[in-house]
């Protein structure tokens, strides 16, 4: 097991053993969120309150949840690279910033969608979606960081350190529908106590967020797989790989 | 199957514009992610190659 994650430690090595799973991952990706959609559009009863708009749930609940457990996943990364000084973990930090302002985005442009048959407007300033809003600045500001400074070295402190910082807006957004009084409903669903929808939506619901993961970690894989290349580029290592292709 | 026809399929009960408009964003952002590193990558390949048989074309 340690062997396996010095490995992905490795750029050289964590791009062979990515390149034998990364084809599996984008089928199984395409086929998670092809059948997942297909069940939240065609299968899955109305709500008796929101009728056919709850169907956007199963795009926007998953979407959310990536936007968070991404910028976890971005923050635990930078603390890596801070601590250890791994590249890869730089790496990571690095790829999973576009991404991450990319499911932001969707959580809330399809949050705004919602909104507006369920509670009559696009946006209010409400302290869920203000946080969430932030949260979307944090990538960006990440992405923008990253190409303002030159040194790479530099860039990759200064980017971990500010992926740092930004997490203590994760419990913002986590607890903001029960500390304030928001728009925003509190959460349907935890791990520890019954769904309070029943089966025939929490079930779809729950595909979704499996599918949404599978696809958040294949782009992520196949951004890391580009970067490495763009920083290995001219060793033999790259040299025989683009050749043999 | 919640749906006894294409229209009332296209129209979602009057939220027809709100649930494909939600879905069409969706399926473009989640593409986009999926293409663009592809391109990047091929894009790659074809630069390296170039660089590869610039360099045999010098050292005969």
């Amino acid at each position: 097991m340690l062997n396996w994650f010095h490995r992905l430690g490795s750029p050289k090595s964590f791009f062979e053993m990515t390149g034998r799973w990364l084809t599996g991952l984008m089928v199984c990706s395409v086929l998670l969120l092809v059948t997942g959609a297909v069940w939240a559009l065609l299968f899955v009863p109305p709500d008796y309150q929101q009728g056919n708009s709850v169907r956007i749930m199963y795009i926007h609940v998953p979407a959310a949840i990536l936007a968070q457990s991404g910028y976890v996943m971005m923050a635990l990364a930078a603390s890596v690279f801070l601590i250890w000084r791994i590249k890869m973990a730089d790496v990571a930090v690095q790829c999973i910033a576009p991404l991450g302002a990319s499911i932001t985005f969707l959580a809330l442009i399809t949050g705004a969608i919602w909104g507006k048959p369920t509670w009559g407007t696009w946006w209010v300033w409400d302290a869920r979606l203000t946080s969430t809003l932030i949260l979307l600045f944090l990538y960006v500001g990440i992405i923008a960081l990253r190409a303002a400074l030159d040194r790479r070295a530099n860039a990759g402190r200064a980017c971990a350190i500010l992926a740092l910082v930004g997490v203590v807006n994760l419990p913002v957004i986590k607890y903001s529908v029960n500390w304030w009084f928001t728009l925003h409903q509190p959460a349907s669903f935890s791990l520890t106590e019954k769904p309070a929808m029943p089966v025939e939506m929490w079930m779809p619901l729950l595909f979704m967020v499996i599918a949404y993961y599978f696809f958040f970690f294949t782009v992520w894989i196949m951004r890391i797989r580009n970067e490495i290349l763009v920083r290995e580029r001219g060793a033999d290592w790259v040299r025989q790989w683009v050749v043999a292709k | 199957m919640m749906f006894d026809s294409l229209s009332a399929f296209a129209q979602m009960g009057g939220h027809g514009f709100y649930v494909w408009a939600a879905y069409g964003v969706t399926a473009f952002v989640v593409a986009l992610n999926l293409y663009w590193p592809k391109l990047l990558m091929d894009k790659f390949k074809a630069d390296e190659e170039k660089v590869i048989a610039r360099q045999s074309e010098k050292m005969p």
